[in-house]
C-alpha cells in the first residue's frame, strides 16, 4: 500500500530529533578534562588497563599494574632506593645499591653485620593519624607472617625465619632486624625497601581486629575502603567496581604536602584507546602502552615517553623435566634459535633492549665474561641438534599468557625464525593464572613471559628463578649442573656482604652456569610501558617500573 | 480432581476453578526458583571444568607447599568437591553466593555493586533497541516498494553479520579518536564529576532523582556511542523478526477488509502490529538476554566495567567462586525476563497458554 | 552479536497464516545474485585459500604493521605477517569451524529434539529423564554464550577441533528446541497411530514419519547458527580464548587487530572484519530468500 506522505514525513521527523538529540548531548562532554595549558593542577587523571581488586597485600598475591600502583601509594616502608640520573635515560632511576631513610630517621648496622637497627621519625602521623611507633613495625612483621596468602615468608626466606626473636621494638621509637649470617643483610635492606616491607598502622589494625582475624586481614579485605592504614603519599577516596579509584594525598604524608591532591584513576581496557587519550588531553598519565603506540608517541610534543633502563626480563622457561628440554644439548641450540634482535626491534619498536641475562650489569663487582654469547645463528642450532643426534625438526608447545600481546607477538617472530634452525614451534595462549599453575604442576614444556625480581639483589634473583619448590621455578633444573651450581651460591651467601668484592665474582659464576643450562634463555629486557602528557613532570622510574606519585607534579612547562 | 461434591459451598468450588484458571502463570513462577537452583548445579560444575588452580595463583611465586596447602583449605578448596558442592549449595539458598577466591570480598556485594550499571545500560539500550526497530519497521510497511523499505530490509538481512565488538572498535576510531564528537570511551562520567551517594544504586536514575543534571548529561553522553553500537548490531535480529510477523499481518484479509473498505491509513497500520506483535515479544525476550551478553564486550571497549567484565576477569584469575556466583545470576535474570515475555504472550494470546492444544514451547 | 541467540525461527512460532498462499512470491533480484556469488566465492577460497595466498600465511614476511602496498596487498599485522594472506587462509579454517560445528549442533540437536520430544509425555523414569533434559535446554539458553563460551573454551582448551566442538555443544541446544517444539506438533498426527497399527516398530515410526516432519526448522534454522558460530569465533578470539597465534583464524585476528585500527592502522583487523561480515550476509540473505520461498 502507498505510504501516506504525513506518516512517513512523521517517522522520518522522529528519526531526525532523536538523532540530533543524542548527538546533542553527547557533545556536552567532550572538552578536554585532563591537561589544560600553562597553569599547574593539583588533580591527574591515570587511564589505567585493570583495576586494584584487593589493596590488602597479606591476603593473597595481587597481580596487575593498577594492584600495585595504589598500594604502593597507600603505604611506605622504613627505607627506600634514592634517585638517580643513569646515562642515556631521560628520567631518573632507583640507585639498587644505596638506600636513604623513609619512615625511619637514619638506621645502623652492628659491626658483626648482623643487628639492623632502625630509628623511627617521632611524632609520624599515619593516615589515620595514629603515631608510628616501633611497635607498628613489629606488628606489621607479624601479621605479614600469619597470614598464608602473602607468601611473605617465602619473600623474606632465608633472611627472617622468626618474627618474635628476630624484630624487635627496643623502644618506642626503635627496631632491631637480627639476621644469622651478614650476607643477608642486602637482600634484607632490599625487601624492606619495596612494598613488601610496608608499614601498617596497628593501633587503627588492631581496633578491626577478632579473634578469629587477629591481624584484621579478612577485615581488611572486605571492602576496599578498609585499605587505609598506611603511612604512604596517598589514600583512597572512593572506588567504583571496575571503573574508578579515586585518591587523595595524606595530608599526614612524611614528605608533605603534595602538589597532587587529587588521583582519578580510570579503567580503560583497550591500550589503544589508553594511548589516544593520553594524545587528546583526556588523561595525563597512561598505564601499560603498547609499545607499537609508545614508538608512535614519540613523534608527538605533547606526550612524554620515559626511557630508562628496567629490570623486567623477557624470558623463555624450559622444563627440564620433560622431552625434548631434558637434553641440555636442545635447549641450548633453541637459545641459537631465538631471533633476539628481530624481537627488540619489531615486536618492542625499541621499547626494550638486548639484554641476555639475569642479573644487573652495573651491580659492584659483576663480570660478563662467564656468559655463554647467545645470538641467532640457526646454523648453529641446527648444527647443535645434529652433534647431539636429534632428529629435526624438534617440535614443542610454547605457552604464552593470553594477557600480554607483546609477549605472543614475540612468540610468532620466535616460531617463525625458530623454524629454519630445526625447531617446530606450536603456540598455546592461556590465561595468567592458568599458566602460571600449569607451569608449577610441571605441565608445559616450555613458557615464554615478562619476570622480574622483587628485590633486586643478586642472590635473591639466581634463587628465584631455579630455588626447588620455588613458585617461579618453572624449569626444575636439577643435577650435578644444578649441583655445581648451588654450591656456588652457598658460598656466596657465607661471605659478609652480598655486594662486596668476595661474593661479586661469586655470583657472575653462578650466573655463567645458569645460562649455561639455557634453563632460561633471557630474551631482553622491556621498558616501561608508561607514557604522561608532556606537562606531567618529575616521573622517576621505580625499580618494580611503577610510577611514584608523590614525586610527580602536573601543569607549568612542558618535559623535553 | 475431587468431583465436586453437590453440597459443598459454591465459593469453594469457585475458589478452585479461580486457582485452576490462574494455573498457567502461576506454575510458571513456582517453578522458576527450581529451575534457578538447577542451573545452580550446572554453573558449579561447568566452572570446575576450568583447568587450572585458583590456589596457586593466590599463593604466589614464592609460595613453599606448606603455605599452598594452607592457601587451598583458606579458600576452601581443599574438601571433595561434594563437601565443596554442600557449601555452594547452603549458601546459595541464603542468597549468598559465598566470597570470591582472588580478593576475599564476598561475591554478592560484588555482584550488587555491578549489576545496576549494567542492567541499567542492558534497559535503556533495550527501548531504543525496541523504539528504532517499531519505527524502521514502520517505513516498511507504509511504503514496502521505496527505496528507504528496501535499505531497511537489506539492513535486517544483514542480522549477525557485523559483530557488536567491530561496530564497537569503528564506533570509537570514527566518533572519539577522529571525529571527537564523544567523550572519551573511559567510564559514565567525566573524570572528576562526583556521581551522587546512591539512592536506587541505578546511576542514571539515582543522577536524575538527586537533582545533579550535569551528571545526568555526563553518563547520556558516556552512555550514547555504546548504546549505538548495541543498537545497530542488535537491531537486525529484531527487525528481521519484526519483518517476518509484520508481512503476513499486512496482507492478512482483516488487513484488506479494512483498507477495502476505506479505513483511515492509522488504524490500518495499527491494526497491522496489533497482529504481528504478539508473537514477536517472545523474541523480545530472547534479545534482552542477548542485550546482557552483549555488554560484555562493551563494558571491555567503553570501560563501563559491570557484570561482564567481572565474569571476564574471574575466568582469567580462576575465581570459581565470583564466576559461578555470576552466571547464576545472569540466567536468573534472563529467566525472568523470559518469564515475563511469556506471561505477557499468554496475556495477548490466551491461545498459548500451556494445557491449550499444540503448546509445548 | 557476540551472544547471540538467535530468536527461534519464526516459522514455528507464527502457525503459517490462512492466506499466506495469496503473498506474491519475491522474485529472485540481483542481490540474492551477488549474495550467491560472494559466497560461491567464500567457498572456494575455502579450499584453495591457502594455495593461491601470495605470501606464507603463518609467517613472519615483512616489517610489521606496513600499509596495505603492492607487495602486500593486505598490509602486514603487528608481528609483520601478511594480512591478505591470512585471510585468505583463513577462510578455510573458519568456514570449517562454521560448517562442522553447525552440522554436528544440527544434528545433536535433532536427536536430542527428537528424543526428548517423543518422551516427554510418557510416565515413568524415561519421561522423567525427557521432560529434565526438556528443561535443562531451555535453562542453557538463559545464558549469554559468550559467557557459556568462555567457560567451555577454556575447558576444552583451543584448537581448531575443539572449538568446533565446544562451539557445536554451546548452539546444540537451539536447534533441539527448535526439533523439540515441532516434534511435539507432530507426534499427535493420526498418520503415526496408523503406522504404528500397521505393526511398523516405534523407532521405524519416527526415522519414517517423524523426523522428515519435524526437522524443517532447525534445518532452515542452519544460517543462523552458521553465522552465530563464526561471529561466536570471533568474539571468543576478541576476549582471548580464541585459537593461538599463528592460527590465521578471522576473529583472533579482528581481535589482535583491533588495537592496532583504535591508532589508526585499519587494515590488519579489517580485512578480515570485512571478509567475515560478507560471509556471514550473503549466508543471510541466501536464507531469507530460501526461507520466504519455501515457507507458508
Amino acid at each position: 500500500m502507498p505510504a501516506p506522505p504525513r506518516l512517513r514525513r512523521l517517522a522520518r521527523a522522529a528519526v531526525a530529533v532523536v538523532a540530533l538529540g543524542l548527538v546533542a548531548t553527547a557533545c556536552a562532554d567532550t572538552g578536554d578534562s585532563a591537561s589544560g595549558s600553562g597553569a599547574a593542577r593539583d588533580t591527574i587523571v591515570v587511564v589505567t588497563g585493570d583495576q586494584a581488586s584487593n589493596v590488602v597485600r597479606d591476603y593473597g598475591f595481587t597481580n596487575g599494574t593498577d594492584n600495585q600502583e595504589v598500594t604502593n601509594s597507600i603505604h611506605a616502608q622504613l627505607i627506600r632506593k634514592p634517585y638517580i640520573a643513569e646515562e642515556g635515560a631521560n628520567v631518573q632511576v632507583q640507585d639498587l645499591y644505596h638506600f636513604e631513610p623513609f619512615l625511619a630517621q637514619s638506621y645502623d648496622v652492628s659491626p658483626d653485620g648482623k643487628v639492623f637497627t632502625f630509628h623511627l621519625r617521632q611524632g609520624l602521623k599515619s593516615q589515620q593519624g595514629n603515631e608510628l611507633t616501633a611497635d607498628d613495625v613489629v606488628w606489621s612483621f607479624e601479621r605479614k607472617f600469619s597470614s598464608k596468602g602473602g607468601g611473605m615468608p617465602g619473600y623474606y626466606a632465608p633472611m627472617l625465619t622468626d618474627i618474635d626473636k628476630q624484630v624487635v621494638a627496643v623502644d618506642k621509637y626503635t627496631v632491631t632486624f637480627t639476621i644469622d649470617q651478614p650476607g643477608y643483610g642486602f637482600t634484607l635492606l632490599g625487601n624492606l625497601a619495596e612494598n613488601i616491607g610496608s608499614i601498617y598502622d596497628s593501633t587503627y589494625l588492631k581496633q578491626h581486629a577478632t579473634a578469629d582475624d587477629p591481624y584484621a586481614i579478612q577485615w581488611g579485605v572486605s571492602s576496599m575502603m578498609n585499605g587505609n592504614s598506611g603511612f604512604g603519599p596517598y589514600m583512597l577516596q572512593s572506588v567504583t567496581p571496575n571503573q574508578e579509584i579515586v585518591m587523595t594525598a595524606n595530608p599526614n604524608y612524611v614528605f608533605g604536602p603534595l602538589p597532587i591532591k587529587t588521583m582519578i584513576r580510570r579503567v580503560v581496557p583497550d591500550a589503544a584507546t589508553r594511548a589516544n587519550m593520553l594524545v587528546r588531553g583526556d588523561a595525563d598519565v597512561a598505564l601499560d602502552l603498547r609499545p607499537s603506540d609508545q614508538a608512535d608517541l614519540a613523534s608527538n610534543p605533547d606526550v612524554f615517553t620515559p626511557t630508562a633502563s628496567s629490570n623486567l626480563y623477557h624470558s623463555i622457561t624450559l622444563n627440564t623435566k620433560q622431552a625434548p628440554f631434558d637434553n641440555r644439548t636442545v635447549r641450548q641450540a633453541l637459545a641459537y634459535a631465538v631471533p633476539y634482535d628481530q624481537i627488540v626491534k619489531d615486536v618492542y619498536h625499541g621499547r626494550a633492549y638486548a639484554y641476555q641475562h639475569l642479573l644487573d650489569d652495573k651491580q659492584p663487582y659483576y663480570d660478563e665474561s662467564t656468559l655463554p654469547k647467545y645470538t641467532y645463528d640457526p646454523a648453529r642450532a641446527k648444527a647443535l641438534l645434529a652433534q647431539a643426534g636429534i632428529t629435526t625438526p624438534v617440535s614443542f608447545t610454547l605457552t604464552v599468557s593470553n594477557a600480554s600481546p607483546s609477549v605472543q607477538d614475540s612468540a610468532v617472530v620466535l616460531a617463525s625464525a625458530a623454524k629454519d634452525a630445526g625447531f617446530d614451534v606450536k603456540i598455546n595462549q592461556v590465561p595468567a593464572a592458568q599458566l602460571f599453575s600449569d607451569g608449577l604442576a610441571g605441565r608445559l614444556q616450555a613458557n615464554m613471559g615478562t619476570g622480574s625480581a622483587v628485590t633486586m639483589s643478586p642472590p635473591y634473583e639466581l634463587q628465584l628463578v631455579t630455588q626447588p619448590g620455588g613458585g617461579s621455578n618453572l624449569s626444575f633444573w636439577s643435577g650435578p649442573d644444578y649441583d655445581a651450581f648451588a654450591q656456588v651460591m652457598k658460598q656466596g651467601l657465607a661471605s659478609t656482604d652480598a655486594i662486596g668484592p668476595e661474593a661479586g665474582p661469586l655470583w657472575s659464576k653462578a650466573e655463567g652456569m645458569l645460562a649455561d643450562s639455557a634453563a632460561n634463555i633471557f630474551v631482553a629486557r622491556v621498558m616501561s610501558p608508561y607514557s604522561l602528557r608532556a606537562d606531567v613532570h618529575g616521573y622517576a622510574q621505580r625499580t618494580d617500573r611503577r610510577i611514584d606519585y608523590a614525586a610527580i607534579t602536573a601543569g607549568g612547562e612542558q618535559n623535553s | 480432581m475431587t468431583p465436586a461434591v453437590p453440597t459443598a459451598a459454591p465459593d469453594a468450588a469457585s475458589l478452585l476453578a479461580a486457582v485452576r484458571r490462574q494455573r498457567w502463570w502461576a506454575l510458571r513462577v513456582l517453578v522458576l526458583p527450581i529451575h534457578i537452583l538447577v542451573f545452580a548445579l550446572i554453573a558449579f560444575f561447568l566452572v570446575r571444568l576450568i583447568p587450572g588452580d585458583p590456589a596457586r595463583a593466590i599463593a604466589g611465586p614464592d609460595a613453599t607447599p606448606e603455605t599452598y596447602e594452607a592457601v587451598r583449605a583458606q579458600l576452601g578448596l581443599d574438601g571433595s568437591i561434594w563437601t565443596q558442592l554442600g557449601h555452594y549449595v547452603s549458601g546459595l539458598v541464603r542468597f549468598d553466593p559465598g566470597t570470591s577466591i582472588t580478593n576475599g570480598r564476598p561475591v554478592f556485594d560484588e555482584l550488587m555493586a555491578r549489576l545496576p550499571g549494567t542492567v541499567e545500560l542492558a534497559v535503556v539500550s533495550f527501548v531504543i533497541l525496541v523504539l528504532a526497530s517499531l519505527l524502521l519497521s514502520l517505513v516498511v510497511v507504509l511504503a514496502p516498494r521505496s527505496l528507504d523499505a528496501r535499505i531497511v530490509s537489506g539492513y535486517s538481512q544483514a542480522a549477525g553479520a557485523v559483530p557488536d565488538f567491530v561496530v564497537g572498535v569503528i564506533g570509537i576510531l570514527l566518533f572519539y579518536a577522529t571525529l571527537q564528537v564523544v567523550p572519551a570511551p573511559n567510564g559514565r562520567t567525566r573524570p572528576g564529576l562526583q556521581e551522587p551517594d546512591p539512592i536506587t544504586h541505578f546511576p542514571l536514575l539515582d543522577s536524575v532523582l538527586a537533582g545533579r543534571f550535569a551528571v545526568t548529561s555526563s553518563i547520556l553522553s558516556h552512555y550514547l556511542l555504546p548504546i549505538v553500537v548495541l543498537v545497530v548490531s542488535l537491531a537486525p535480529l529484531l527487525l528481521k523478526q519484526l519483518l517476518g510477523a509484520l508481512g503476513p499481518a499486512a496482507e492478512d484479509r482483516a488487513t484488506l477488509f479494512r483498507i477495502a473498505t476505506g479505513t483511515p491509513r492509522r488504524k490500518v497500520v495499527v491494526s497491522i502490529y496489533r497482529r504481528a506483535l504478539p508473537p514477536t515479544i517472545a523474541v523480545f525476550g530472547t534479545i534482552f538476554g542477548t542485550l546482557l551478553g552483549g555488554t560484555v564486550i562493551i563494558e571491555q571497549l567503553f570501560g563501563l566495567g559491570g557484570l561482564g567484565t567481572y565474569a571476564v576477569t574471574a575466568v582469567a584469575g580462576l575465581d570459581f567462586t565470583a564466576l559461578q556466583g555470576t552466571l547464576v545470576l545472569v540466567a536468573a535474570i534472563s529467566m525472568i525476563v523470559f518469564l515475563l515475555s511469556d506471561v505477557t504472550t499468554m496475556l495477548l494470546d490466551p491461545r498459548r497458554r500451556p494445557g491449550v492444544r499444540g503448546s509445548g514451547s | 552479536m557476540t551472544s547471540t541467540l538467535p530468536p527461534p525461527a519464526a516459522p514455528t512460532d507464527t502457525p503459517a497464516p490462512p492466506t499466506a498462499a495469496r503473498r506474491p512470491r519475491p522474485r529472485l533480484g540481483v542481490g540474492t545474485w551477488i549474495a550467491a556469488a560472494l559466497l560461491g566465492l567464500v567457498l572456494l577460497v575455502a579450499v584453495i585459500g591457502p594455495l593461491i595466498a601470495p605470501h606464507d600465511p603463518t609467517g613472519v614476511v615483512g616489517l610489521p604493521s606496513r600499509p596495505p602496498s603492492g607487495e602486500h596487498w593486505g598490509g602486514t599485522d603487528s608481528t609483520g605477517m601478511d594480512v591478505f594472506s591470512r585471510t585468505l587462509a583463513g577462510t578455510r579454517i573458519d568456514v570449517a569451524i562454521a560448517v562442522f560445528s553447525t552440522l554436528l549442533a544440527t544434528a545433536l540437536g535433532i536427536v536430542v529434539g527428537l528424543a526428548v520430544g517423543m518422551n516427554e509425555s510418557r510416565r515413568g523414569p524415561v519421561g522423567m529423564a525427557a521432560r529434565g533434559l526438556s528443561r535443562l535446554l531451555d535453562l542453557l539458553q538463559a545464558i549469554p554464550v559468550v559467557i557459556i563460551g568462555l567457560v567451555v573454551v577454556s575447558f576444552f582448551g583451543t584448537s581448531t577441533v575443539t572449538m568446533i566442538l565446544a562451539i557445536a555443544v554451546i548452539l546444540m541446544p537451539i536447534q533441539a528446541r527448535l526439533t523439540r517444539t515441532e516434534v511435539l506438533r507432530v507426534r499427535g498426527d493420526a498418520y503415526l497411530d496408523a503406522a504404528r497399527q500397521a505393526g511398523q516398530h516405534e523407532l521405524r515410526v519416527i526415522v519414517k514419519h517423524v523426523l522428515p516432519n519435524s526437522v524443517r526448522p532447525a534445518l532452515l534454522n542452519v544460517s543462523v547458527i552458521l553465522g552465530i558460530s563464526i561471529v561466536l569465533t570471533a568474539a571468543l578470539g576478541f576476549l582471548g580464548v580464541g585459537l593461538p597465534p599463528p592460527t590465521p583464524e578471522w576473529g583472533s585476528m579482528i581481535a589482535h587487530g583491533a588495537g592496532d585500527a583504535a591508532v589508526g592502522k585499519w587494515w590488519s583487523a579489517g580485512f578480515p572484519a570485512a571478509a567475515l561480515c560478507i560471509t556471514v550476509a550473503s549466508a543471510s540473505v541466501l536464507t531469507h530468500r530460501f526461507t520466504v520461498n519455501r515457507v507458508g
